[in-house]
């Protein structure tokens, strides 16, 4: 977050003046990130409403900050930045409001996958267990329908515990940083992760890995 | 059954007996990837590993998960193909307008 080095007269804090990329155009601001933001905040908020919100405020927050970027690279990473920040402030607020634990609906998810009884009990079922996956998988990165599968199985999850995956594997928080946020203890989230991966696992395999293209 | 198998088994078995079973396997592979376990649970998984193909794949696979998001961060929003509205857009630039 520089100052602009490209008009060394300008003070830092004066809003108004000539730069292109300036961002006290709010049209242009929106009309460039607002789509990127809303996206960036869906994905983890899941409420269309409660996203918008999310973007207008970073927008506002941005205004105050009257900062201005060389190019809209910087502009956006700049934005995104402000955004995670009140995208974690709103899980703070959530959490103290209610239970962050959803863990009830994911009670032994997959133990109908598992022997029930005998010498093995426990063990995967043979033909219910994870399966080989198609050789592959790298070049699904490319595909955009590897990504819809992807989001429409994790759109399955429980809000919160794809909250909690998301800070943990797109954001690559640490477990007590999440725990903080959220306000649930490290068990619990070890707990959320594992019914997150199971059913990611799950869905991604019988919707994707496995299925006959 | 020859012989062969009938060790394979007797191995297979005395493992399987002195490992967690695949339930408690899927657990620990999960907070494998949110902390050091320790040196017990290391080698009995490592043990475990080696007679069950199973629980080698699903260790493999929700890590590839975490490869797959972290690769590919804008991929996911993207794949939601959320966009804000007109209407949507149109509120936050008059809002933005009237606090500037």
């Amino acid at each position: 977050m520089k100052p602009d080095t490209t008009s060394p007269n300008v003070a830092p804090k004066t809003t108004a003046d000539s730069g292109s990329n300036r961002l006290s155009d709010p049209e242009r601001w929106v009309d460039d990130h607002g789509d990127y933001l809303f996206r960036y905040a869906m994905v983890r908020v899941r409420d269309p409403l409660k996203a918008e919100d999310l973007v207008q405020e970073t927008f506002l927050a941005a205004l105050k900050g009257g900062k201005s970027f060389e190019g809209r690279a910087a502009e956006k990473t700049w934005l995104v930045g402000i955004l995670k920040n009140k995208v974690v402030d709103g899980f703070r607020k959530s959490s103290r409001e209610q239970s962050f634990t959803d863990l009830e609906f994911y009670r032994d998810e997959e133990s109908d996958r598992f022997v029930q009884e005998g010498a093995f009990k426990g063990a995967w079922d043979h033909d219910l267990g994870p399966q080989e996956w198609s050789a592959d998988a790298g070049g699904n990165l490319d595909s955009q329908e590897f990504w819809k599968t992807f989001h429409e199985c994790s759109n399955k999850l429980p809000k919160n515990i794809s909250a909690a995956f998301l800070l943990r594997e797109l954001d690559d928080w640490e477990t007590p940083e999440i725990c903080s946020v959220l306000g649930i203890s490290e068990n619990n989230l070890w707990v959320m992760l594992h019914r997150a991966r199971m059913a990611l696992r799950r869905c991604l395999e019988s919707n994707w890995f496995t299925k006959v293209q | 059954m020859n012989l062969i198998t009938r060790i394979r088994n007797r191995v297979v078995l005395f493992i399987w007996k002195r490992v967690p079973n695949c339930a408690e396997m899927a657990r620990l592979s999960s907070e494998n990837l949110d902390r050091p376990l320790g040196i017990k649970a290391r080698i009995q998984m490592r043990f475990h590993f080696l007679i069950c193909a199973w629980c080698s794949r699903y260790a493999a696979q929700i890590g590839s998960l975490r490869r797959f998001v972290r690769s590919s961060e804008d991929r996911v929003p993207e794949a939601a193909g959320d966009e804000l509205t007109p209407d949507a857009k149109h509120r936050i630039k008059e809002t933005l307008i009237s606090r500037s």
